[in-house]
């Protein structure tokens, strides 16, 4: 008798031991982030779907009269008498917010999944999701809070800048300052910077960070944060031979490079060049 | 209770129970997710040489999911009465949902502007009723009747999530706080334009104007015409012997809901749509407002200066636009003739020969006029699928 009670103990134990493997897996063929490829792929993913050009365009003289009869969206109203918005859809700033949190998102996720992938190839792609992560908060901090004011403690409400993922309903978020965002912004740019890589990494360079890309990106930064000796060091990276200027003022042409002996030209030659 | 010793002395109960529970209830439903939610994707761009595949962050991890969970209570009664006559059930039932998952707008600073959560509350009551008897059974004849009846009602009691004027207003109903599970609502007709005769309604910001916007979130303005879902419903079959001949009729109602009628308004229309009899009653000339709310169709003037207000599509989900779905149908009426038994004993090997006419869905007994032809069992379906045919079948059964 008593063996039957030391037999239904052994039973169980040996038979859970054996599943451990077994439950591991996923039972469906979902997608995972668990190699290179599929890292690259949704940090593909991580650049904000939405624009704020229609969402500032009404707000500055870059406005027109179109007539009576058209005042479907009301978002262009409102903003253009600086009202607020109450639309979500597309457009609106709550899309772009929701749009570039998402593609916060993405990156979150990209370098949380990389820290398990024990692959040195990863590295530009961690950078690039770094470099997106940064540009995202970018775009909402210029867009949400105070603008940052050089010389001042910028000590206004900035924008949550968020490096974890999130797996509860409601997370609470710190908005903190516009200084801390503004470092945080740039902690992120610096690291991608440094390992971002070539740009034959992607398989369509134009849609991602290349160099010249990020090295732009780096350059609008610090201009907005008025450090100008930044400025010229990333924007020499993006032209290196200043002087070529590109004429885009006429958009129902194709751009095309201004004549050499141009008069634009020949002044940016002469005062550009380091 | 029937075998308690204080009914052994009456003669027309044969049988009484009484039947009760109460009890917590869980559910997972199927169409929410804890764990984070990769899709696969190519990317949107305008030429295939720049497209590349992608994957993109669908749903966040949603950790705090859980069951959605209800305390159901029922209390029945059954009972078979004179010899065996008339069978008799009663069930009254109460559940009170909570922790109901539904969707929910968040900060979207984690990444998710709208997340499914465990906190929508709903209750629900109702009744089912079952008679069965035969009233009348002498040596040739025979009547047996059955009826059933169930009546439902529910309240969300409990949801933040803000529906649109779309949602609200479209033919599957909405859910709103405060009202039933798939409530329908309707944009307020106002007037038609005494010149051109293009609707006006109460609008978005509670003004007479011709344009409705239907992403509006601000929904006070609409009218709450009744669920879309019946409060009732129920069958009556009957079934008549004589000799070998048997008559069915069966009866099917539903009462207490309203519906949308069919889209048929639209700002131009072509050879595929333009026959629906409501326009004979349309708005034509100036002063014809005054006897009439179907709008005119619009010429080609006024079809640019309404360009891209879309009165047309507002009229379709005004308060013009719906009808009671109560009805009582004829389902079924089936007339069958069994051959003599002594008649198939003599022929030897046939065992039984049956003669059959059956019809489905004959006729619609009670309904609202302005259906106008609309099935009102059939409101939901988008104008692909088709109503129920109406068959009649002829049938002969031989068994040897």
């Amino acid at each position: 008798m008593k063996k039957i009670y030391l037999y239904s103990l052994i039973f169980p134990v040996v038979l859970l031991a054996s599943c451990n493997n077994f439950l591991d897996e996923v039972p469906d063929n979902r997608t995972e982030i668990k190699d290179v490829e599929t890292l690259a792929k949704l940090v593909t993913s991580s650049y904000p779907k939405s624009t704020y050009a229609s969402l500032f365009n009404p707000r500055i003289d870059n406005v027109s009269d179109k007539g009576n009869g058209y005042s479907t969206y009301t978002h262009n109203t409102n903003s253009f008498y600086w009202r607020d918005v109450t639309e979500t859809s597309q457009d609106s700033p709550t899309y772009l917010w929701n749009a570039c949190y998402e593609a916060i998102a993405n990156s979150n996720h990209a370098i949380q999944a990389a820290e398990k992938i024990n692959d040195d190839e990863k590295i530009p792609f961690v950078a690039e999701a770094k470099i997106t992560r940064a540009f995202s908060h970018f775009i909402l901090t210029a867009t949400f809070s105070q603008l940052y004011e050089p010389g001042t403690a910028n000590s206004s409400p900035g924008i949550p800048y968020v490096r974890e993922v999130e797996d509860v309903v409601f997370k609470k978020y710190d908005r903190r300052t516009v200084q801390a965002t503004w470092d945080d912004i740039e902690k992120d740019l610096l690291e991608g910077i440094k390992d971002l890589g070539i740009d034959s990494k992607y398989s369509v360079p134009s849609y991602h960070f290349t160099q010249a890309a990020t090295n732009a990106f780096a350059t609008r930064f610090y201009l907005y944060k008025g450090e100008y000796d930044e400025v010229i060091k990333y924007a020499s990276k993006v032209i290196p031979v200043p002087g070529v200027l590109v004429d885009v003022s006429e958009t129902s042409v194709p751009v095309y490079n201004v004549s050499e002996s141009d008069g634009a030209n020949l002044w940016a030659r002469n005062n550009f060049q380091p | 209770m029937a075998n308690e010793h204080f009914f052994d002395d009456n003669t027309w109960l044969n049988q009484l129970a009484v039947r009760g529970s109460y009890g917590l209830m869980a559910s997972m439903p199927s169409t929410a997710s804890s764990s984070v939610i990769f899709y696969n994707m190519t990317t949107n761009r305008p030429y295939t040489d720049e497209m590349e595949s992608a994957i993109y962050l669908s749903a966040l991890e949603n950790s705090d999911l859980t069951w959605e969970k209800a305390y159901v209570t029922n209390i029945g009664v059954d009972l078979v009465l004179f010899n065996r006559r008339l069978d008799f059930s009663f069930d009254y039932w109460w559940r009170s949902s909570f922790d109901l998952i539904d969707r929910i707008r968040t900060s979207g600073i984690g990444g998710q502007g709208t997340k499914s959560a465990n906190y929508a509350d709903m209750k629900n009551e109702g009744f089912d009723i079952a008679v069965s008897g035969t009233p009348v059974r002498i040596k040739d004849f025979s009547w047996r009747s059955t009826f059933t009846m169930g009546y439902s009602k529910s309240k969300i009691t409990k949801a933040e999530y803000k529906p649109n004027i779309y949602n609200l207003t479209r033919s599957n109903g909405g859910n709103i706080e405060g009202y039933p599970v798939n409530s329908l609502f309707s944009i307020v007709f106002d007037h038609l334009d005494p010149n051109t005769g293009i609707p006006y309604f109460i609008d978005h910001e509670g003004n007479v104007s011709d344009y409705v916007y239907f992403q509006s979130t601000t929904t006070k303005y609409l009218k709450y015409e009744r669920q879309v879902d019946p409060k009732y419903t129920g069958g009556w079959s009957n079934t008549f012997r004589y000799k070998n001949l048997s008559l069915n009729v069966f009866l099917t109602f539903q009462g207490d809901n309203k519906i949308r009628l069919n889209p048929v308004f639209k700002e131009s229309y072509s050879d595929l749509d333009a026959f629906s009899s409501t326009f004979l009653d349309r708005w034509v000339d100036r002063g014809d407002e005054q006897y009439t709310t179907v709008p005119s169709i619009v010429d080609a003037m006024n079809q640019s200066a309404i360009s891209g207000r879309y009165p047309y599509n507002s009229y379709n989900l005004s308060t013009e636009r719906v009808a009671s779905g109560g009805f009582l149908r004829v389902k079924t009426i089936s007339l069958s003739y069994s051959l003599p038994s002594d008649l198939l004993r003599k022929s030897g090997f046939l065992s039984n020969v049956t003669f059959t006419a059956a019809g489905s869905n004959l006729w619609l007994l009670i309904a609202d006029k302005k259906l106008n032809g609309q099935d009102p069992e059939f409101y939901n379906t988008g104008g692909v699928a088709q109503p129920l045919a109406r068959q009649i079948t002829f049938a002969v059964n031989i068994g040897f």
